[in-house]
């Protein structure tokens, strides 16, 4: 194989890792983006009426995201490009060949973005008002901007459209970075940005003296933040599912009849409950801090933040689901194998000797290794732990090694494999199929297997480099 | 214009107010109800907790008629129809978890509110009454969630409610015992006469001396009909008393007077809606990211599973039970529950505060310890 997989531990693989960072980070960056157009919005509003007490206010407030920005949006930043190339090393090679331009773009833009912020916040006192207000103006545009480009990126992976890739470097680079997801993302990111910048500064606000008029002004104020959202989420969120590629809506709206309980799959769950919170957080707020401005304390405010990185945490992780089993949408599934390799072999999903090949033949990383352990590192570690997250090891209870033989034979059908929606086929000549089976009924059943430790017979092993 | 101005004039919300006024005199009423204050201090979220244990009570009552629409009681009907419920009826485990969730957390937020009206000393003169009302709305709740626990007539519930049932039995068999112990010749006929006396209860509720399927329906009848028009009625004396009364406001800041009075409506009203929404936001991801499960069809011939044990706001007095005998327990209970309820007797409002202060430690006592015994059950069935 090209590249190592990493296995964290039995317990956490590389996509639970990407999520717990994936989550932290959109929450921070999408904060980030909203704030720098809430703060030059509002100076410019405090300005016009001659406010000196909100000027003052936001000069406290932007130290806050001085450091919210700047330390931990970029911490966490780094610590999803560290995580991606390590979990999802060929996407991400292949991203950058694609995207090289926006992601150098994208550094640009933030760091236009930092500087500004940090322009911004030491000129509070020491600029003339409208040079500061003019920075601020920046700050925004280069927060936005930072959004813009990085858009194109992430949307590209779930709806490339035309322009999805057979090889690395196909299709133009303006037609898969303006896909058709593009648009309603964009849309619905700003608005999610907006609003989590409102929920902040309420959340700052409620800690003003409640005799202040600044307080019940500032949280009526900043409850108009979600208005856009009230207004446009819906749609926005209408033409998105409108633009999700047909195969995977049907995952949407069919469960998976294996999940066992309900009739829905966990995530049609999740997506009605991103649904359910957008009104309960638009109620809590209207009645909260618009309508009631005198009662609503910080732990309430706390109550809606933490509502909103729930739904924030939903939505992406829902849009990653929608996104398996590739990583790259008809160019990349989620274990690195490519979906060009099996078009190329005669009718896409059909011939079902496409998946026949040797998966361990090309060598590399995994040479010398146990063969069935090599097979499941690659091909199911992206998306299963053996004990904890979708784990193997519950799922398989029930089987012995022929079972599990034959649930594997079943991922390599084509067409009639009822889990293609779901997950990749299984790539392999019949004997690496057969010792993937037998290193999974080892996990499985560990007793049973060390019943029978004596057996001198190894496993294959790989071919070596 | 002109139609406009009729308009204005005939369905302007004065207008209705005054054809409603002339027929239904409401106005009386929302006089008092605009007159309400809530003390704002440190401590008022604490006021929160009654209004989330009736918000959840309304849930359970909505989420249990569309629940009614396709339960079937029975002994052959009751799992098949809460298994069609799960799997065949769109959205019916999702309404079917709201229900088993709604009960959960309803309890939780009923215990929650008691033990806070306990250390705000709100059972005090002259809310003694509702102090009482709130026990039987306590009482009552619970009866909801062990009538309930049956109805889906899976193997737990079928052993759980087993457990309950024969609770009452062992104990008379045990204080049968002591007593034939201990009074020589009427000692025997004594003892029978008490486990006789202790069968009834279970009998009645069972409808035999097994649980069957006229079980089921009795539980449902209780369920369904009796308990929430019993319930509905205490709450609305509860209510009114506590709008007579108005929220107590704890001693220490009264006399510090760190607080500020705001209306009911709209102030309050606003903020109950708000915590609302937040518990209907907790409700509904518990709900759907972890649907309620349905186990195995009762087997009443089948041997108990193993680690079988009632729903969690039994767990304390269920690891009591294991620990001591059944006698002692259910005494210590009986006489814990007794003092409790009365509290209000025991320490009325004293200028003193000596037995205020045994009262507070008493609550913090009762809450550690439901917590420590409720951890230790959990903690004995993986042992
Ligand atoms: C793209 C991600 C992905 C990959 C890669 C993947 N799976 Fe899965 N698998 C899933 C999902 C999603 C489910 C459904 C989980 C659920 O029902 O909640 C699933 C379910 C299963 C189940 C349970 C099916 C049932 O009906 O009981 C088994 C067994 C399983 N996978 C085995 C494997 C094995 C073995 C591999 C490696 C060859 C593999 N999976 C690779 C995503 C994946
Ligand atoms: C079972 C459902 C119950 C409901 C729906 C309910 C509802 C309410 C509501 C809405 C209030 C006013 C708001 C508040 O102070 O929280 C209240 C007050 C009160 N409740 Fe309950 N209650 C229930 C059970 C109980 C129980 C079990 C007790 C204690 C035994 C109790 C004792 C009280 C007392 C003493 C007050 C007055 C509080 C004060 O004056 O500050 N209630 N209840």
């Amino acid at each position: 194989m090209s590249f190592p997989v990493w296995q964290v531990s039995p317990a956490l693989n590389g996509s639970v890792l990407i999520g717990v960072v994936a989550v932290f980070h959109v929450f921070i960056a999408l904060l980030a983006v909203g704030a720098g157009i809430f703060l030059p919005v509002t100076e410019y509003i405090a300005r016009k009426q001659g406010r000196q007490d909100l000027l003052e206010f936001l000069r406290y407030h932007t130290r806050f995201f001085v450091v919210l920005t700047s330390v931990f949006g970029a911490v966490s930043g780094i610590g999803i490009w560290f995580t991606i190339s390590l979990v999802h090393p060929a996407a991400t090679t292949a991203l950058i060949h694609k995207f090289v331009f926006a992601w150098g773009m994208e550094y640009a833009i933030f760091l236009v973005e930092i500087t500004s912020l940090i322009f911004y916040y030491y000129g509070w006192e020491k600029m003339d008002a409208s040079v500061h207000q003019k920075i601020g103006w920046i700050y925004a545009g280069s927060a936005f901007g930072s959004l813009f480009f990085i858009n194109g990126i992430l949307t590209y992976m779930l709806t490339p459209g035309q322009a999805a890739m057979t090889t690395v470097t196909d299709a133009s680079f303006f037609q898969s970075f303006f896909n058709p997801g593009y648009g309603p993302s964009l849309i619905m990111r700003l608005l999610v940005a907006l609003s989590l910048a409102g929920l902040f500064a309420l959340f700052v606000a409620a800690k003003l003296p409640h005799e202040s008029d600044l307080r019940t002004w500032l949280l009526r104020y900043s409850a108009q933040w979600l208005l856009p959202s009230y207004v446009l989420l819906g749609i926005g969120g209408l033409w998105y599912l409108w633009t999700v590629p047909q195969e995977s809506l049907q995952a949407l709206t069919s469960g998976i009849a294996s999940a066992g309980v309900g009739n829905l799959s966990v995530m049609t769950r999740v997506v009605m409950l991103v649904g359910l919170f957008t009104v309960s957080i638009s109620l809590m707020v209207f009645f909260g801090p618009y309508l009631n401005p005198t009662e609503f304390s910080r732990w309430k405010a706390g109550g809606l933040l933490l509502s909103a990185l729930f739904v924030t945490g939903a939505g992406e992780w829902a849009r990653e689901m929608l996104r398996k089993p590739y990583v790259i949408r008809d160019f990349m599934y989620v274990n690195g194998v490519l979906a060009a390799t099996e078009k190329g072999f005669g009718p896409a999903l059909e011939d079902a000797s496409a998946y026949r090949q040797s998966f361990l033949s090309g060598g590399g990383w995994d040479a010398g290794q146990d063969a069935g352990a090599a097979m499941f590192k690659n091909q199911c570690l992206a998306c299963h732990t053996l004990t904890s997250y979708r784990s193997l090891r519950e799922y398989l209870a029930g089987r012995d090694e022929a079972a599990i033989h034959s649930f594997l034979q079943m991922l390599q059908m084509g067409k009639e494999n009822p889990y293609r929606r779901i997950m990749p086929p299984l790539i392999g000549t019949p004997e690496e199929v057969k010792a993937l089976a037998h290193f999974l009924s080892e996990q499985v059943h560990p007793q049973a297997a060390a019943a029978t430790a004596g057996d001198p017979s190894p496993g294959p092993r790989t071919a070596a480099r | 214009m002109m139609p406009l101005n009729l308009l204005k004039r005939y369905f302007s919300p004065r207008a209705l107010e005054h054809e409603l006024e002339e027929r239904v005199p409401v106005g009386p009423v929302m006089e008092v109800a605009s007159h309400k204050t809530v003390p704002i201090h440190r401590h008022s979220y604490w006021y929160y907790m009654g209004g989330i244990s009736l918000f959840l009570f309304v849930v359970q009552l909505v989420s249990g008629i569309l629940l009614l629409f396709h339960y079937q009681p029975g002994a052959e009907s009751s799992h098949a129809s809460v298994l069609r419920i799960m799997t065949k009826v769109d959205f019916g485990w999702l309404i079917r978890s709201i229900h088993s969730w709604g009960a959960n957390l309803m309890v939780f937020f009923v215990f929650v509110h008691m033990f806070s009206a306990f250390l705000m000393k709100a059972y005090q003169k002259p809310r003694e009454l509702t102090w009482w009302t709130g026990i039987v709305l306590l009482l009552l709740t619970i009866t909801f969630g062990f009538t309930g626990y049956l109805l889906p007539w899976d193997e737990v519930s079928y052993f759980a409610t087993k457990i309950g049932m024969d609770t009452p039995v062992n104990v008379a068999k045990e204080a049968g015992e002591m007593v034939e112990k201990l009074i020589p010749v009427a000692g025997k006929p004594l003892s029978e006469a008490m486990l006789w006396g202790a069968k009834q209860g279970p009998f009645l509720l069972k409808g035999g001396e097994e649980i069957t399927g006229l079980t089921i329906q009795r539980f449902f009848t209780l369920h369904v009909v009796i308990l929430p028009w019993v319930f509905i009625g205490v709450l609305t004396v509860h209510l009114i008393l506590v709008q007579i009364h108005g929220n107590r406001v704890p001693k220490a800041i009264e006399e510090s007077k760190a607080y500020r009075r705001v209306p009911f409506f709209p102030n309050f009203f606003y903020a109950d809606l708000f915590m609302w929404l937040l518990t209907f936001n907790l409700l509904s991801t518990l709900a759907a990211l972890s649907p309620w499960p349905l186990g195995p069809e009762a087997d009443p011939i089948a041997a108990a599973p193993a680690g079988i044990h009632p729903e969690w706001y039994f767990m304390a007095q269920f690891q009591i039970l294991k620990m001591l005998p059944e006698l002692v327990a259910i005494g210590l209970f009986t006489a814990g529950f007794m003092l409790w309820a009365l509290v209000p007797i025991w320490d009325p409002a004293t200028t003193t505060g000596r037995r205020a202060k045994i009262a507070t430690y008493a609550g913090i006592l009762a809450v550690a310890g439901l917590i420590l015994f409720t951890l230790w059950g959990y903690a004995g069935l993986h042992a």
